[in-house]
């Protein structure tokens, strides 16, 4: 009796093993390898670029005969190459749908029918808290696939560091997520709950993925061929645990919510929601006074219910204002002031060069000329503009701040203060907020002086014939192959 | 053979100079022990723990010491050695003006001057050469070669006054906040700054000028135009579009802020072409008729103080005109975020937990030396775009530091940094008006606005109980008072 057991016990674990081996090897078959030779503007010559870089990454076929991974694998891509697990060859590939904010990217092979042997992964869902997840890919460059197991210890909303700017739901765990993996799959019971897609240094052993319910809007927004991005109700909400503070806005005795503090111009919100407006449910989801709802037992941050939302969907609030409840359904879109304030990636920069003098849009790329520490080198008042300004004053939330970014030397701009960085608030009379406004100022000016305004107070003035008669030569000279990219 | 003994001889004169410099020295430099004593930046009711200091002062007519005001800030305790002896004699201070960044010190022992002798101010100020640090040190004095090697017009460490100081090099190693510098055995100056080598000296003509205003009894202070901001002008183009016959020359004015001395009288895009019959250059120099070519802000320095008027000709839209220009001082109190306050009490309110102070430079180097990166951001912008800016309704930025956890005010823990805009409706733009606005409220809710930011703009407080939290939380925090709101 006890052999038969035995073998019984050998038999099931024999099993278990094969089907683990068998699961793996499905998985692996999978995951492809990304190389991405890529190149970026140069954001202090604009006119230019960086040298050809390489970065490697991985990722994973889904249905469509498609891969997919993290945008920051593969954005700025001038050769895009992939290699499928045992296979040494490079297949070219191209950047089908790209969603810097969610970092997320689909690529689709130039030779449509390449992945047509391999199955495509099934997507599950968001996995329990302390469950093992296994994470499959190419870290560190390494041409041959690696896993690493680890559990999931948190589930929350956190920032995407590829934008910068972007706050989503992101799986927190403990299992190695190394440069390299990025865009590779996380996978629990033969599917995969998510896409590993960064780290910490400062913390050890953590690492996130993006969750299937970010990967489902992401190939929901793309199914119709363009990629919208997530929206946003661009509203600025607070938490209202203080008593105090429920009391001041009349809430009822058990009601929750969280408050508004602004709304701003040309949001989803704005025309629906007031500052002093209280959500009091989402979706017919609760919101507690720290601004979380009940989701399965996570208490999640509410703004995951919005980032359920696809461009131009509803999202139905219940508000509490003035001492009565009101129901709204609000469409929600992109809010496309917020996009630019985070990174920029597959553009060149916009720049337009006169008499020397070089102007481009302020951006956090202009900021980051300063180097690694930009948030306490950048000049001043480029960094109160760029993350204050429309904070403190929403109006200039469309406005396209233009940035005097230097002077390239010329006997016609020889004599000028060297100043740099400075924002244009006026070029002959006429305000400045975009950087064709700047070059339609100059260009329609008829006098005999191009007058150069800054926020600081500082002058500029140029001969506009003398300006006018330098640029071919100031072009050639520093080898600008065309004065403006606008 | 001959070699040898000549450079013997030198040897021995060198040798002999320095005992017989050393012998003059010991009667005019004393020692200071300085023990002192700042608050706590982040919680302003308590000070932080006692330091000391070393400085050097000098004796001038009339028994006093002279030394730098920086040398005896937040002292809770001044002693005086003389001779190098330990025995230590209480000093006090007579005057100070940390805007120029001096201080006249008086011994009320008895007889403590008796055995002093006071330094003879060289009377013509050195750009260059050899001149001598000296210090008293484990009983000794120390006298190490200091090279001159420019003269430069800067802002005070201490204040606002831009005068005109002696750079160079200098062997004098170890800390001591002032080092008095002598040339053939005359005080050139004393040091208001000794790095890694380095030393910038405050001549003898400004501790001159200091010494008699101070002793005179009626200190009026040195003028400055710190605040002001200009563009150098040498560009024809410009010229030609200003008006201007002629070659660029003169500087164009971008900003006086309110206050001072340029506030009244200079505007935006005025070209200076001379102050007091000085012609300043494009790049804002004057011929100095002993030292060359120096800044212009040091015509308002020397030679003048507070409450004098100079000539300053501009060309205003295209026309030349003269105007009269009073100067005027411009104290830390007159900036919307003051620089370095040292000898004052901070000003705080706790208020519900919620801990209100002024924003000051002291708060944000509370941080350490990487204060820029480590500070809030917003303030240290604030410190960068608007120190200066002080206005009528707007005389300090008043801040939330941060909040004293308690039930009271749950939900607003995690604030700190905030720029406060209202409380209670009103405006804030100062202490005072902050606990004004607390106190001569009746209404049912405390509620404080901030500048918009990116963590709450508002925060609500039951009026009903404020009173009893914030007493509850003075005594779970150990706080002596609810507020202190100094006179500034």
């Amino acid at each position: 009796m006890k052999n038969r057991i035995r073998i019984f016990c050998l038999i099931l674990i024999g099993w278990t093993v094969l089907a683990a081996v068998a699961e793996a090897a499905a998985i692996e078959a999978s995951v492809v390898r990304i190389v991405n030779h890529y190149q970026r503007g140069r954001w202090d010559a604009p006119w230019g670029a960086y040298s050809v870089d390489k970065r490697t990454g991985s990722g994973f076929v889904i249905q469509g005969s498609l891969v997919m991974t993290n945008a920051h694998v593969v954005s700025d891509s001038r050769m895009l190459l992939i290699y499928l697990n045992n296979d040494p060859r490079p297949y070219e590939a191209t950047v089908k749908h790209i969603g810097h904010d969610c970092d997320l990217a689909v690529v689709e092979p130039v030779d449509k029918s390449l992945l047509s042997g391999i199955p495509p992964v099934r997507l599950g869902g968001l996995p329990a808290l302390r469950s093992t997840v296994e994470t499959f890919g190419y870290p560190t460059g390494g041409q041959r696939i690696s896993s690493t197991k680890g559990v999931v210890s948190r589930i929350e909303m956190n920032r995407y560091m590829h934008s910068m700017i972007d706050y989503h739901l992101t799986v927190q765990t403990d299992a190695a997520i190394n440069p390299g993996n990025s865009g590779g799959p996380v996978v629990q019971k033969k599917r995969v709950v998510g896409v590993a897609f960064q780290g910490s240094s400062r913390l050890e052993n953590t690492g996130w993925f993006i969750p299937v319910e970010v990967i489902q809007h992401f190939l929901i927004d793309i199914a119709d061929g363009t990629y919208d991005g997530f929206p946003d109700l661009a509203v600025m909400f607070r938490n209202m645990e203080n008593p105090a503070y429920r009391h001041y806005v009349g809430v009822k005795p058990g009601q929750t919510g969280m408050i508004v503090e602004n709304v701003y111009p040309q949001g989803s919100g704005d025309g629906y929601l007031e500052a002093g407006d209280v959500i009091l449910k989402i979706d017919n989801h609760i919101v507690a006074n720290d601004g979380t709802v009940d989701m399965q037992g996570l208490r999640l941050d509410a703004a995951v219910l919005l980032d359920r939302k696809q461009h131009r969907e509803i999202v139905n609030l219940e508000v509490w204002r003035q001492g009565r409840s009101i129901q709204m359904a609000v469409p929600m879109a992109p809010y496309p002031p917020l996009i630019r304030k985070g990174n920029i990636y597959d553009r060149l920069p916009r720049y337009f060069v006169y008499a020397g003098l070089v102007f481009v849009p302020l951006n956090v790329e202009v900021l980051k000329l300063s180097g690694r520490d930009w948030n306490a080198k950048a000049p001043a008042l480029l960094r109160y503009t760029y993350q204050y300004k429309s904070i403190e004053m929403p109006s200039h939330l469309h406005v396209e701040s233009v940035v005097f970014l230097r002077r390239l030397d010329h006997p016609v701009n020889a004599d000028m203060p060297n100043f740099k960085n400075l924002l244009v608030q006026k070029v002959n009379g006429k305000s400045i907020t975009t950087l064709g406004d700047l070059v339609s100022a100059i260009e329609s000016n008829p006098g005999p002086f191009h007058v150069l305004e800054f926020e600081t107070g500082i002058v500029h003035v140029l001969d506009a014939d003398k300006a006018e008669s330098a640029n071919a030569d100031i072009l050639k000279q520093y080898g600008i192959p065309i004065d403006r990219r606008l | 053979m001959k070699q040898v003994w000549t450079i013997l001889l030198a040897l021995i004169l060198i040798q002999s100079s320095h005992v017989a410099m050393a012998g003059t020295f010991e009667n005019q430099v004393v020692s200071l022990s300085i023990t002192w004593q700042s608050f706590n930046a982040y919680r302003p009711w308590d000070k932080n723990k006692p330091g000391h200091r070393s400085a050097q002062a000098v004796v001038i007519n009339d028994s006093m010491l002279l030394t730098t005001a920086h040398a005896v800030s937040n002292a809770t305790l001044i002693q005086v050695k003389k001779h190098g002896k330990p025995n230590r004699t209480a000093a006090q201070i007579y005057h100070l003006d940390r805007e120029i960044n001096l201080a006249l010190l008086t011994v009320p022992a008895p007889g403590f001057f008796d055995d002093l002798e006071a330094v003879t101010f060289s009377s013509s100020m050195v750009s260059g050469g050899e001149a001598q640090s000296v210090r008293w040190k484990v009983r000794q004095l120390e006298i190490a070669q200091t090279r001159l090697s420019r003269i430069e017009v800067v802002a005070s460490r201490t204040g606002s006054v831009q005068h005109a100081v002696l750079r160079g090099t200098s062997d004098m190693s170890g800390a001591s906040a002032v080092d008095p510098v002598f040339r053939d055995e005359k005080l050139i100056g004393l040091t208001v700054y000794n790095a890694k080598g380095l030393v910038e000296i405050l001549p003898a003509h400004t501790l001159r000028a200091y010494c008699d205003m101070a002793k005179s009894g009626e200190y009026r202070g040195f003028a400055t135009l710190i605040g002001l901001s200009y563009q150098v002008q040498n560009d024809e183009t410009v010229a030609k579009w200003l008006g201007l016959q002629g070659p660029p020359r003169g500087i164009l004015v971008r900003n006086s802020p309110y206050g001072e001395t340029g506030h009244q009288v200079l505007k935006p895009l005025d070209l200076i072409l001379s102050i007091d019959g000085h012609a300043i250059d494009s790049h804002g120099y004057y011929r100095h008729p002993r030292y060359g070519q120096l800044h212009f802000f040091n015509i308002i320095t020397e030679g003048h103080m507070i409450g004098d008027t100079i000539n300053v000709v501009l060309l205003r839209s295209g026309k030349l005109i003269e105007v009269e220009m009073p100067l005027l001082g411009f104290p830390l109190n007159h900036r919307l975020i003051p620089y370095w306050r040292s000898d004052y009490t901070p000003s705080y309110l706790v208020a519900g937990g919620l801990v209100f102070r002024e924003l000051d430079y002291n708060y944000l180097r509370g941080r350490g030396n990487n204060w820029r990166s480590k500070a809030d951001t917003r303030l240290v912008l604030a410190w960068d775009l608007e120190r200066f800016d002080q206005s009528p309704k707007r005389r300090r930025i008043i801040i939330l530091s941060y909040v004293l956890p308690d039930t009271y005010n749950i939900g607003y823990h995690d604030l700190r940094d905030l720029i406060v805009h209202k409380v209670n409706g009103i405006q804030v733009g100062s202490m005072a008006q902050l606990t004004a606005s607390f106190e001569h409220h009746h209404g049912v809710f405390h509620v404080i606005e901030f500048q918009k930011n990116y963590r709450r703009d508002k925060v609500v407080l039951d009026a009903g109980v404020y009173a009893a939290a914030t007493q509850r939380i003075l005594e779970k925090y150990h706080i002596p008072r609810a507020e202190i709101i100094g006179k500034d």
